[in-house]
């Protein structure tokens, strides 16, 4: 089925893959999911910016995996991943 | 009355028209059921989003942002999370099913564990847990008819028309398959979030500046978010985010757009087009749940918030707008629904088991859509007051097909005897535990069934990969299967020779 071994087309492909977009992927679960940082915003009506803290806490989490994505997308297409 | 469902009649006149124009033929069943695996990102963004947010996201979740305040917002968290685990999957799935003509969820785990039963039972729980959401879908266009007849219909006359319209947009669904789907798509998608979003958008705006509405005039309760010492639990947040990311993709409607693109890149390129979509449509939709909750009546029918302010804002013709709007977002939902259970009918089930031809298969989904079609209609016409109840408890068991669809496509390790045996042990505990205290578990601190059941599911499935070793045979056969992504991954990037599968 090919002429490289597994390990061989691991170690290519990994070295083509910034790993900052990894690494931006793990934030984005983090921050959506650990319950710790929504329990903080729990009931929290302060505005930030104008928005209330616990509904400013959603849109930024949610503005942070869309960028994630967005910005993985280019690097990829820079890095020729899409070729 | 003329206005409102004129608007109706004039949108689902220009959707057919599109159709007749596309000119669809379906050479074979791949065409059919995947619409020739030939959509590029801007089609697959916009079908993606159109099968994701059902018409119901303007009743159920805009219902929830005005009754419950920014709980809702969980919904926009994991409909984000949900695509980077796309772009994480685009690759393997799409090679696969491109190298091995795959058209469905479960040709998929047919592969990966090369076992023809679990198959038949993803195409079954993949199935039956869809009914109950298609039969939802239809009957929540009785609220819309019930809006656009502004009263003069009772909810059981407005249920019967919006089954009778949705039931005979079908009739394109059935004959033209997945192209179909795909197309008109676009089409509906355009209508419901980027027309959507400025209509909400708009109404925010009318509420802020015309009414005096703000954040400010928000009772506090609407603030609160399951935390320590909540009656939900702690955890029931997390376990509402956590199953509905990773949830997404067991629905067999949603799974199937990986294998409708023309490459890795229009899947890749479709998620970036898709979230930033996703992002202003679902903020907008939630920030004017919120803030509409303060309309007059919107306390007293939270679901019709979206119907109640479009009138009150912009008269009869926003209405109509309004009621175009729920229209594209509902039958882009019901459309992929129907055209991927047809399709697994044919290929997973009755094709798992008899030898078909291509002419065969096509005629069996066709004929399978349209019982199905029936079947909802019918349903969707009764009263069936567990329905909603069993919709959300089919999900806490349809996402036990996440642990060997995840791990499948991510780990070389794993076995069929612990995909079906933890997919088993995983459904039945979610529904054991989902029977004795629906909705969430006090005693797992606020953990859904379906989260527990995927623990069950994890510890059968990786236990199963120890104790049962893969055969040599079996580890080479696994290993080819990722070797060909890497080798298709590095033949993109050195623009080399493409290995073809064995």
């Amino acid at each position: 089925m090919g002429g490289c071994t597994m390990p061989e087309i691991r170690t290519r492909t990994r070295r083509a893959q910034p790993r900052w977009i990894a690494a931006w992927f793990i934030v984005d679960a983090v921050v959506a999911l650990a319950p710790p940082l929504y329990w903080y915003f729990d009931g929290k009506a302060d505005p930030i910016l104008g928005v209330p803290a616990a509904v400013l806490y959603f849109i930024a989490v949610s503005t942070c995996i869309a960028a994630s994505i967005v910005a993985a997308y280019f690097a990829d297409a820079q890095s020729g991943e899409l070729a | 009355m003329l206005i409102t469902f004129g608007s109706i009649a004039v949108f689902f006149a220009v959707i057919v028209i599109i159709l007749q124009l596309s000119g669809i033929r379906d050479r074979n069943f791949t065409e059919y059921a995947v619409g020739g695996r030939s959509f590029g990102p801007n089609y697959q963004a916009m079908s993606f989003l159109n099968t994701w947010y059902p018409g119901a996201m303007f009743t159920a979740f805009g219902g929830m942002a005005a009754s419950a305040g920014v709980i809702s917002f969980y919904v926009l968290s994991y409909s984000l999370l949900t695509v980077v685990l796309m772009y994480l999957m685009a690759r393997p799935v799409w090679v696969w099913g491109k190298a091995f003509d795959l058209r469905t969820q479960p040709d998929l785990l047919a592969l990966r564990f090369n076992s023809r039963h679990i198959k038949t039972i993803a195409a079954v729980i993949g199935i039956v847990s869809g009914i109950p959401w298609l039969v939802l879908g239809m009957q929540a266009l009785g609220t819309l008819f019930q809006h656009m007849s502004l009263g003069a219909l009772t909810l059981s006359q407005a249920v019967i028309v919006g089954v009778a319209v949705i039931a005979f947009r079908q009739i394109w669904t059935v004959r033209m398959g997945m192209r179909g789907v795909v197309i008109s798509d676009f089409a509906q998608g355009v209508v419901a979030y980027i027309v959507g979003s400025a209509v909400l958008i708009g109404l925010i705006v009318w509420m802020i500046v015309s009414q005096g509405i703000t954040f400010a005039s928000l009772d506090e309760r609407m603030f609160a978010i399951p935390s320590v010492g909540s009656k939900e639990g702690p955890l029931y947040m997390f376990s509402l985010i956590l199953t509905g990311a990773i949830g997404g993709w067991c629905w067999p409607y949603i799974f199937v757009r990986l294998f409708t693109a023309d490459g890795v890149r229009s899947l890749k390129q479709s998620a970036a087009i898709a979230v930033p979509l996703s992002l202003v449509f679902c903020v907008a939709l939630l920030i004017f749940g919120m803030l509409a909750s303060q309309v007059p009546g919107v306390s007293a029918q939270p679901n019709d918030v979206w119907f109640i302010v479009s009138l009150e804002a912009g008269g009869l013709w926003l209405l109509g707008l309004a009621g175009v709007i729920v229209l594209a977002a509902s039958m882009g939902h019901t459309d992929g629904n129907i055209q991927a259970t047809g399709a697994q009918i044919a290929n997973d089930l009755i094709g798992n088991y008899w030898s078909l031809d291509q002419k065969q298969l096509i005629v069996i989904a066709k004929v399978g859509m349209l019982l199905l079609t029936l079947l909802s209609s019918w349903l969707a016409c009764m009263e069936l007051p567990a329905l909603f109840q069993l919709a959300v408890r089919a999900y806490q068991g349809i996402i036990q097909l996440a642990v060997p669809q995840f791990l499948g496509i991510f780990w070389t390790r794993g076995n069929k005897y612990g995909a079906i045996g933890g997919m088993v042990a995983g459904f039945v505990t979610a529904v054991v535990l989902e029977l004795a205290s629906p909705g969430y578990l006090p005693w797992a601190y606020g953990l859904t069934s379906g989260a527990i059941g995927l623990v069950v599911n994890l510890a059968v499935y990786v236990g199963a990969a120890y104790l049962v070793p893969q055969s040599r045979e079996e580890r080479r056969r696994v290993e080819a299967l990722f070797a060909l992504v890497e080798e298709r991954r590095a033949g993109a990037q050195s623009g080399g020779t493409v290995v073809q599968p064995a």
